[in-house]
C-alpha cells in the first residue's frame, strides 16, 4: 500500500526567514504531527520584509484558534490589536467615509437579504442613514470599541468576526518561538541550492551553504520575492497582474495612533493613498503612490518628516503556485497590491489548501488540484483590491487610480455588472471575501444598484422603517456597553509593557 | 425595480409538473407584487408525467411555499426517501446506497473516509455503508425524523420524497390556483413575436384565442415550444457521454411493505427504476435504443415487475444535453423545456426548483436586460454541467465488459471537468470541492466508493490516531449507527401514522 510506514519521518523543508516562513512553519508543526519534521531554512541573501505592519482579517484569527494560540500573549508580544475592520475616508468623495467591517450588515428581513431592504428604503427617504450604522462590528470599530464576539447565535453580538493589527516583525518573531517551541527546526546554514527530480518536477533535497544535503518530502518556498526554489530552482515564470491604476511605489513610516484602534484606516489624498495601522502605541503608515507624479519630498510636506525613508517599488503578479513537491507560499507565490492587505488571507488559504493536499501519492494528482485551487484564490483576492482601486477611480477620480477599470478581470466585471444591476454580489468558486465585504465596500462606496429586489416591495413601509431603527437602535446600545478596546486589553492583560525611552 | 417597467403578466407555457411547481411558487412569492400569474397548457397532448423521485431540496421549496408536508404526501401517495440504490453497476451483483447523508464524523479536521480507508488496508472489512445512517435506516426499511442536535447520529442525514407524479401535479395545481393563478386550456398553434426585437408578444390557441404576456415560461416538454421551435436557443448535445435516449415506464402493485429508498438497477443497455410509493410501485427501464429494442426493452422491464402492472407500458425518447441558453430574450425554459439529464440521481425535479428560484432571484422587469440574461444561463449551465459529469461517473467507472453498452460507457472519453476528480479521487482519496452545484462530498464519495473507484492511499494526516483508538472509534460509531436504526419504528408504519393516503389504510 503507498500510504507511508510507520516510523519513517518526512521532511518539510521550508526556504525563507521571514512571515510567510514562519507562520506556515507555525501551522504546519501543529497540523502535521507525528510523522513529519519541519525545517526551516534561511534563504541565500537576507530579504527584505516588504510590508512592516499587517492588517489582518477573520482568517488569522480563526487560524489562530486552530492553532491554540493564545491571543493575549500575541498581542501582548506584538503591541497589536484587534481589528474589526477598515476604514475608508475620502475614497469617493471629500466628506465621505464608511467602514469595511468583518461581520454582518443587518440580517434578512421575512428571507429578503438586508441590504435590498435597506436600499428600498433608501429610495423612499432619499439617502439618511449610513449602510454601515447596521452593522455591529463597523459601529464598534468606529467607536474604538472591541469584545470577542458570543458563541450564542441568537446573541447580536454573535453577528461578526475579527482579525488583527500587528507588528510584521514582532509577529513573525510570535510565531517563530512558536513554531520552535513546537519541534520545527531551523537548519545550519543558509538554503545554497536543490537537488532536483528527473525533468525538473520537484526537488529531492535541498543543499545548505556548509554542504549538508536535507532530503525533502515538501519543500516549501516562502522566500519572498527572490524565489530561489521555484524560480530558481525550478524555472516557473512570473506573470503580472495589470495595474490597477497609477500607484507603483510605496513607502512605510511610523506615525502617531490613529483616531480608532478598532479597524485600519484607509485615505484618499490628492496624491497618494494612505493606511494606517493602528498599534497599541501608535501605528504604521503605508503611502501608496505613483511616483511619476509627485516625489518623495512632496509627500513629505503633505504627511510630516519621511526622512530616510526609502520608497520601494510594488511588484504584481504570480508564479505557479507548485510544481511537484515544491510549493510557493506567500509572496513567492503571489504579489498583491498592498492595499487592503490581501497577503495574509492568501498565504493562509494556500497553507489550509497544502495540508489537505500533501502531495503524498506522487502522481501529481495533488499538486494540480493545488494549483488550480490557488489561481483562483490568487485572482479572485485580486479583484478584491482592484475593485477598491476601481472604487477611487470611477467614484473619487483619483488620478493615482487612473487605469483601474482596464484592469478588471472577466469575473470582477460580472460582479461589479450584476451589483449595479441588482445590488448582487456574484461569488465564484474559491472566494476569500464574503459577500458581505463585497457588499460593505460597494454600497459604502456609494455605488447604488439600479434596482433593489423586487421582493422588497412586499414588505410594508412602516414595517420596514421600524425594524431598522431597532436594529439601528439595538447595535448603538450594544455598541455603548462594549469597552474601549483599550481597556479591554488592558483587563485582558493583553497589552505590551510601556516601551522603554518612548 | 427602476421599479417602474415591472413585469405585469406572466404566461407558463406547459402544466407538467414544470408548469406547475413554477405556477405554484410564482403564484405564493409574487402576490406581494400583484402580477397576473397564467398557465396555459392542453389536455390534448398531455404530460409526461413520470417524475415520481426526489432529491431533500423540495423539502425547501415546499417550505418556502408553506406546505404541510404531512398533508402535501397524504395527497401524493409518498414515502419517504433516503437515497438510492445502485445495483448491479460496478459488477454484477454490487449493491451500494448513495444517502442523503454523511459517512462517519470527521475527526481532527479530515473527513471520515480516510479513517475508513486507512482501516481497510489494514484488512478490516466494514463496509462504507456501515457509517451512514441513512444506509443503515434504509437497509433495515425503517424511518423517522432527522434531529437538529448535531449530537446524535440522527442529524447526519435529511431526506427527500417518493410520490405519484399525476398526484403531484394536481396537488400543485390546487395549491397554485388557491394562490391565485389562472389556468386556460387550449392547444398553442402560434407564436407571435414581437416585429423589432422577436420578443415574444403572444401565443394563439387552436380555438383562436390569444394570449398576452411580458414574460414567457416555457414549460412545454421536451419539444420546447418556445425556446427552440419560436427562438431557436440551440441544444447542446450531450448523449456522446450519457447514450440513454429512451425509456419504458410502468407502474405496478405493491408486493412488499415500501422501502425508504430508489433503486437503481444496471441492465444491459441501460438501467432500471423502482420507486415504492404507498399505493403501488413505479418502474422503468432508461435505455439506448442502438444496443436495445425497444420490445426487449419492454420484455426485461416486464419480466422483473414484483406485481401486477396497473397500466400499459409508456415509451418516451428523449436526448441528454441541455439549451445553449436557457433564457432568450423575454422566454426562460424550465424542466424539460430547457433540457435533459436522465433520472439516475432523481435530478430533474430540482432542476426544474434551482431555474424557478434563480429566475426570482434574477427576476427581470419589462426591458429584459441582458446581464439578468446572462446570469441565469451562467448558472444554470454550471449547474447542469456538474450534474452530467456526476452521473457520467455511474456508468464510465464500472468494469462490466457484458455487454455492448458496458463496453461503450466504460471506454468513451469523459470530460476533463470529470477526469481530473476522479483521478484525485483515484491516487489520493480527496474529492474536489465547489461551490455551486448540487452534489456534495459524502455523495461523490457514496459513488466512487460504489463504483469501486479505490484510493490508492488515504491522507496521510490520518495516521495521527494510533491505530487501536482509531479502530474503538470506528467501531463504536458502526454500532451507534447500527442500534440506532434498528431502533427505528418501520417506514411503513411510519407512513400509515404520518401521513396515509386516501384509501391506503
Ligand atoms: C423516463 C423519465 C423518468 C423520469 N424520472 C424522474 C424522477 O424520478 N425524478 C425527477 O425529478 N424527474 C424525473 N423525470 C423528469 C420529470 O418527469 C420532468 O422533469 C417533469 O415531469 C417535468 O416535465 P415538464 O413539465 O417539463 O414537461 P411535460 O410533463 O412534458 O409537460 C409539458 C406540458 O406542456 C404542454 N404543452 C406542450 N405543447 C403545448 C402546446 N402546443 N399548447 C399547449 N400546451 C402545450 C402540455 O400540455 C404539458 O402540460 C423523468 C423523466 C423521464 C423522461
Amino acid at each position: 500500500m503507498p500510504n507511508q510506514s510507520h516510523g519513517e519521518t518526512r521532511n518539510i523543508v521550508i526556504i525563507g526567514d521571514g512571515f510567510d516562513a514562519w507562520l506556515s512553519a507555525a501551522y504546519l508543526t501543529r497540523k502535521l504531527r507525528a510523522g513529519y519534521d519541519i525545517v526551516v531554512c534561511a534563504p541565500p541573501r537576507e530579504e527584505m520584509q516588504d510590508h512592516c505592519a499587517v492588517f489582518a482579517g477573520p482568517a488569522t484569527s480563526s487560524l489562530h484558534a486552530e492553532l491554540a494560540v493564545d491571543e493575549r500573549d500575541l498581542l501582548r508580544y506584538c503591541r497589536g490589536t484587534f481589528s474589526l475592520g477598515a476604514h475608508f475616508l475620502d475614497w469617493t468623495k471629500p466628506g465621505k467615509d464608511y467602514v469595511v467591517a468583518f461581520g454582518a450588515y443587518g440580517a434578512p428581513i421575512e428571507t429578503i437579504a438586508f441590504h435590498q431592504c435597506w436600499r428600498k428604503r433608501q429610495r423612499i427617504v432619499k439617502g439618511g442613514d449610513r449602510f454601515d450604522s447596521y452593522s455591529l462590528s463597523a459601529t464598534a470599530a468606529r467607536a474604538g470599541k472591541f469584545a470577542h464576539p458570543s458563541r450564542d447565535p441568537a446573541d447580536i453580538r454573535s453577528t461578526y468576526r475579527y482579525g488583527y493589527h500587528v507588528d510584521v516583525e514582532l509577529y513573525t518573531d510570535y510565531m517563530r518561538r512558536y513554531a520552535m517551541h513546537y519541534g520545527a527546526k531551523k537548519a545550519g546554514a543558509r538554503y545554497a541550492n536543490a537537488l532536483l527530480k528527473e525533468r525538473r518536477e520537484g526537488i529531492d533535497a535541498v543543499r545548505l551553504a556548509d554542504g549538508e544535503i536535507i532530503p525533502a518530502f515538501l519543500a516549501l518556498d516562502c522566500a519572498s520575492a527572490a524565489a530561489p526554489l521555484i524560480e530558481g530552482a525550478l524555472g516557473a515564470t512570473w506573470t503580472s497582474f495589470p495595474s490597477p491604476g497609477a500607484v507603483d511605489s510605496v513607502i512605510t513610516f511610523a506615525a502617531s495612533s490613529v483616531a480608532s484602534p478598532s479597524m485600519t484606516r484607509i485615505v484618499a489624498a490628492k496624491t497618494c493613498w494612505r493606511m494606517d495601522i493602528p498599534f497599541q502605541d501608535g501605528a504604521r503608515c503605508m503611502i501608496g503612490y505613483d511616483s511619476r507624479a509627485v516625489s518623495l519630498d512632496a509627500l513629505a510636506r503633505e504627511h510630516g518628516p519621511l526622512e530616510n525613508l526609502e520608497a520601494k517599488r510594488i511588484v504584481r503578479g504570480r508564479r505557479a503556485p507548485a510544481i511537484g513537491n515544491v510549493a510557493a507560499l506567500g509572496e513567492s507565490a503571489c504579489r498583491l497590491d498592498p492595499l487592503f492587505c490581501p497577503a495574509p488571507a492568501t498565504l493562509i488559504a494556500g497553507l489550509k489548501t497544502l495540508v489537505e493536499l500533501l502531495p503524498a501519492s506522487q502522481s501529481g494528482a495533488e499538486t494540480d488540484e493545488y494549483n488550480r485551487i490557488m489561481s483562483d484564490v490568487f485572482e479572485r483576492c485580486n479583484d478584491f483590491v482592484t475593485l477598491q482601486y476601481w472604487l477611487a477611480e470611477q467614484l473619487g477620480q483619483h488620478a493615482w487610480a487612473a487605469g483601474a477599470e482596464k484592469a478588471l478581470s472577466p469575473h470582477l466585471r460580472r460582479k461589479i455588472e450584476q451589483f449595479r444591476s441588482r445590488g448582487q454580489i456574484v461569488q465564484f468558486d474559491e472566494e476569500i471575501y464574503d459577500q458581505e465585504m463585497w457588499i460593505a465596500s460597494l454600497l459604502g462606496a456609494g455605488v447604488n444598484p439600479e434596482r433593489y429586489d423586487p421582493f422588497a416591495d412586499g414588505l410594508s413601509e412602516t414595517m420596514l422603517d421600524a425594524r431598522l431603527a431597532a436594529l439601528r437602535e439595538k447595535i448603538a446600545e450594544t455598541v455603548r456597553a462594549m469597552p474601549d478596546q483599550m481597556i479591554y486589553l488592558r483587563q485582558a492583560r493583553a497589552t505590551a509593557p510601556e516601551r522603554s525611552g518612548s | 425595480m427602476s421599479q417602474s417597467a415591472l413585469i405585469k403578466r406572466i404566461l407558463i407555457v406547459g402544466g407538467g409538473t414544470a408548469g406547475w411547481m413554477t405556477a405554484a411558487a410564482m403564484g405564493k412569492l409574487l402576490a406581494p407584487l400583484k402580477i397576473d400569474v397564467t398557465l396555459l397548457e392542453s389536455d390534448q397532448i398531455g404530460t409526461v408525467g413520470v417524475g415520481e423521485a426526489t432529491l431533500p431540496h423540495i423539502r425547501f421549496f415546499n417550505r418556502r411555499l408553506g406546505i404541510d408536508e404531512a398533508d402535501f404526501m397524504a395527497q401524493t401517495a409518498a414515502t419517504f426517501k433516503l437515497g438510492i440504490e445502485f445495483r448491479d453497476w460496478a459488477r454484477k451483483g454490487d449493491a451500494y446506497i448513495h444517502p442523503f447523508g454523511d459517512y462517519g464524523r470527521d475527526i481532527k479536521g479530515v473527513p471520515f473516509h480516510h479513517y475508513w480507508l486507512r482501516l481497510r488496508q489494514r484488512g478490516r472489512a466494514w463496509r462504507i455503508g456501515e457509517f451512514s445512517a441513512p444506509v443503515m435506516i434504509s437497509e433495515f426499511g425503517r424511518f423517522a425524523m432527522p434531529v437538529e442536535d448535531e449530537r446524535s447520529v440522527m442529524s447526519s442525514f435529511s431526506y427527500a420524497y417518493q410520490f405519484d407524479a399525476g398526484l403531484y401535479a394536481k396537488y400543485l395545481r390546487r395549491f397554485a390556483e388557491a394562490c391565485g393563478v389562472r389556468r386556460i386550456e387550449g392547444k398553442i398553434t402560434t407564436v407571435i413575436q414581437r416585429g423589432e426585437d422577436g420578443f415574444i408578444e403572444a401565443v394563439k390557441t387552436e380555438d383562436g384565442r390569444r394570449v398576452e404576456a411580458d414574460l414567457f415560461v416555457d414549460c412545454s416538454g421536451f419539444r420546447g415550444l418556445l425556446i427552440e421551435q419560436t427562438l431557436k436557443a440551440g441544444f447542446e448535445d450531450w448523449s456522446a457521454v450519457l447514450p440513454c435516449d429512451r425509456a419504458v415506464a410502468v407502474p405496478c402493485e405493491n408486493a412488499a411493505p415500501s422501502l425508504p429508498y430508489t433503486r437503481a438497477t444496471a441492465r444491459g443497455a441501460g438501467w432500471q427504476w423502482r420507486i415504492p410509493l404507498q399505493h403501488r410501485v413505479g418502474n422503468g427501464y432508461v435505455y439506448c435504443s442502438e444496443h436495445v429494442s425497444d420490445d426487449e426493452a419492454a420484455q426485461t422491464l416486464m419480466a422483473s415487475l414484483e406485481g401486477r402492472p396497473r397500466a400499459e407500458p409508456n415509451f418516451l425518447r428523449f436526448r441528454a444535453g441541455k439549451r445553449r441558453r436557457q433564457w432568450v430574450k423575454n422566454c426562460v425554459s424550465i424542466g424539460l423545456s430547457s433540457g435533459f439529464l436522465e433520472p439516475l440521481e432523481s435530478t430533474s425535479i430540482y432542476l426544474i426548483q434551482a431555474s424557478v428560484t434563480k429566475l426570482l432571484e434574477l427576476f427581470p422587469d419589462r426591458d429584459f436586460r441582458a446581464c439578468d440574461i446572462d446570469e441565469f444561463n451562467r448558472a444554470m449551465d454550471l449547474e447542469y454541467e456538474r450534474i452530467r459529469d456526476f452521473l457520467i461517473l455511474h456508468y464510465h467507472a464500472t468494469e462490466r465488459d457484458d455487454t455492448p453498452f458496458w463496453d461503450y460507457v466504460r471506454t468513451m472519453k469523459i470530460p476533463d471537468s470529470l477526469a481530473y476528480k476522479m483521478t484525485l479521487f483515484r491516487k489520493r482519496g480527496v474529492v474536489v470541492k465547489y461551490k455551486d452545484g448540487l452534489f456534495l462530498h459524502p455523495s461523490w464519495i457514496a459513488v466512487y466508493l460504489g463504483q469501486r473507484v479505490m484510493p490508492d492511499m488515504y491522507d496521510p494526516r490520518a495516521e495521527f490516531i494510533a491505530e487501536d483508538e482509531l479502530e474503538k472509534t470506528l467501531s463504536a460509531m458502526r454500532n451507534l449507527i447500527r442500534k440506532t436504526a434498528e431502533s427505528l419504528p418501520d417506514h411503513s408504519d411510519f407512513i400509515r401514522r404520518y401521513c396515509p393516503a386516501p384509501g391506503t389504510v
